[in-house]
């Protein structure tokens, strides 16, 4: 793991404690069940951005196929409540479950394939099972998707509440896959594999199995974030599987700088609550706005947010030294 | 026993001979050089018996087991280490996290005292200075002796290098020489591809010419020194 320096980690704890502050006070300082519902969705976005970051920024593994993962944990956790009656809770581990299982079923037949090609077939997985979703009535009642109502985080009638749920999850994964991705051996791993194959094989890395590993946890989480949606919206719909998802995915994760985690997840939340504020002015507005700002971050700072910051604080870190 | 034996072994690239029956053994406890001019077959050899490359025929056995063919990984496991030819470290990691990946992947991760593993190779090939540093920022030297502290902390028993000294400074050069030494003085078996003939007769005891994909001869550095087929091979039949 890298060795940061002790005021920067301290900086980074307490950015954290302080975002962790706000984010608790957030029902005390404006209890508007619309702006809490923003925040939440915020949150899910965040994680979901979190756990693609961990499958591309660290294993090297290019998935278009993302939206498949979420919607799948959806709807896994929807029909564990809909047709089977089990608590909602029940619905995030089966809704990660659902994900994780979709990751090695994705992972195992698409080894061999690289970069774009790679790209592809996830993203032909992903439609595969929108199509399924739309078609396949009896199961998914179709396009009119589930409707999870009463929603079990709102039982208690307090959209804080849920807020709070959400809130907590969404954190902890994020904490989680920032804990693999960077301080345990299985995401250094993932990186060596990332940066070369030949190299990893020859220190007794099993490739295969690592790349299948990433694609199952990177799954799993996205599909818990899925199932978290799907409860906390009240509704799963074959529309949550389709590319726009896996598209705003990744602009967040570019954005935010990949490789990163953190970024990703921080830049998903700015980004969803900036684009809920340009829907008030107008749908389009906002899809070509995020657009804009996704080719001016690629062109102009293709690290990211969090990316270029690191390279600045290094820069001055060393003018300091000379 | 020999560490290592190849038996026959052979490739093929489509109508293009790469390898052709190739015969040698690896003698325990000392250095092994394996050398000839540029297309001989070298890295193919290489490659076939760390399992990059798979073999079209013959056999290769390590300690008495057959790993021909073998999942790269799983030969690693068994105790092989290799470099390679231009220089493999994980650029993007610091040279503690190239050896911590190195320990943790090797067969027998320590549950206890990896950190002494990897100070230890780090000080045998005197990096520790260097130990936060990317590896991707070192000089084309110092990435070498990162990878060999990467093979070291995995701690095998037999250790391929692949042109160990192309490409390096004499002063470089000399320091190599001398930690290669050591491993051999620990017991450790290398075998090692090298153009640098008097870096080769120097350390080698033992040393096998292969020439055009095929083997040509194999014997002490004196008797390699003598024969006028390898010279030949080497120099030309102006000689």
């Amino acid at each position: 793991m890298m060795n940061q320096p002790a005021s920067s980690r301290s900086a980074a704890m307490i950015a954290v404690a302080v975002l962790a502050i706000i984010a608790l006070a957030v029902p005390r300082l404006a209890p508007n069940e619309f702006i809490l519902s923003i925040l939440g969705f915020a949150m899910i976005y965040a994680m979901l951005a979190a756990s693609w970051d961990l499958l591309i920024g660290f294993a090297g593994l290019v998935s278009f196929g993302h939206a498949g993962f979420f919607g799948l944990g959806g709807y896994a956790a929807a029909l564990a409540t809909y047709h089977f009656g089990l608590s909602p809770w029940l619905g995030l581990p089966i809704g990660g479950l659902a994900g994780g299982v979709f990751g090695i079923l994705i992972g195992i037949p698409t080894l061999r394939l690289r970069a774009v090609y790679l790209a592809l077939a996830t993203l032909a997985f992903a439609e595969s099972l929108r199509i399924i979703a739309t078609n396949w009535h009896d199961l998914t009642r179709g396009s009119l998707g589930f409707n999870l109502h009463p929603t079990f985080f709102r039982l208690s009638g307090e959209a804080a509440n849920s807020y709070y749920v959400v809130l907590l999850v969404s954190s902890l994964s994020i904490a989680v896959i920032y804990y693999i991705a960077r301080h345990t051996s299985l995401g250094m791993t993932f990186q060596a594999v990332r940066d070369d194959e030949l190299r990893a094989r020859s220190l007794g890395i099993d490739v295969v199995r690592h790349k299948i590993a990433a694609f199952a946890l990177s799954g799993f989480f996205a599909g818990v974030a899925g199932a978290l949606y799907a409860h906390y919206l009240g509704l799963i719909s074959p529309s949550e599987l389709g590319p726009a998802t896996t598209m705003l995915v990744v602009a967040m994760s570019t954005i935010g700088g990949i490789g990163t985690i953190i970024g990703p997840a921080l830049a998903a939340i700015v980004l969803y609550l900036a684009s809920e504020l340009l829907r008030m002015i107008g749908s389009t507005y906002g899809q070509v706005a995020i657009g804009a700002l996704l080719i001016f971050f690629v062109i102009l700072f293709p690290e990211g947010v969090a990316g270029w910051l690191s390279r600045q604080r290094a820069s001055w870190r060393n003018k300091r030294k000379t | 026993m020999p560490i290592l034996e190849v038996s026959g072994i052979g490739k093929r690239y489509g109508g293009i001979v790469a390898v052709e029956d190739v015969s040698f053994k690896v003698k325990r406890g000392i250095a092994t050089g394996l050398i000839g001019p540029n297309g001989a077959g070298k890295t193919t050899v290489f490659d076939m018996l760390t399992g990059m490359q798979r073999a079209d025929r013959g056999s290769i056995r390590f300690e008495g087991q057959t790993i021909t063919n073998l999942a790269s990984h799983k030969i690693s496991r068994l105790g092989i280490g290799r470099t390679f030819q231009s220089v493999r470290v994980f650029g993007n990691l610091s040279v503690l996290e190239n050896l911590n990946i190195a320990e943790a992947n090797s067969a027998a991760p320590a549950r206890h005292g990896a950190t002494d593993r990897v100070h230890r190779a780090l000080a045998l090939v005197e990096m520790e200075e260097h130990a936060g540093k990317p590896a991707g920022a070192l000089s084309y030297g110092q990435r070498k002796l990162v990878e060999l502290a990467m093979v070291l902390v995995q701690e095998p028993r037999l250790i391929m290098l692949d042109e160990p000294v192309a490409g390096v400074n004499p002063g470089l050069v000399e320091r190599l020489s001398d930690i290669l030494r050591r491993l051999i003085d620990s017991g450790i078996s290398l075998l090692l591809v090298e153009h640098n003939i008097r870096f080769v007769t120097g350390l080698c005891d033992h040393i096998v010419v292969l020439a055009a994909a095929r083997m040509l001869a194999d014997g002490t550095p004196e008797e390699i020194m003598r024969n006028p087929d390898v010279l030949e091979a080497f120099l030309g039949s102006d000689h």
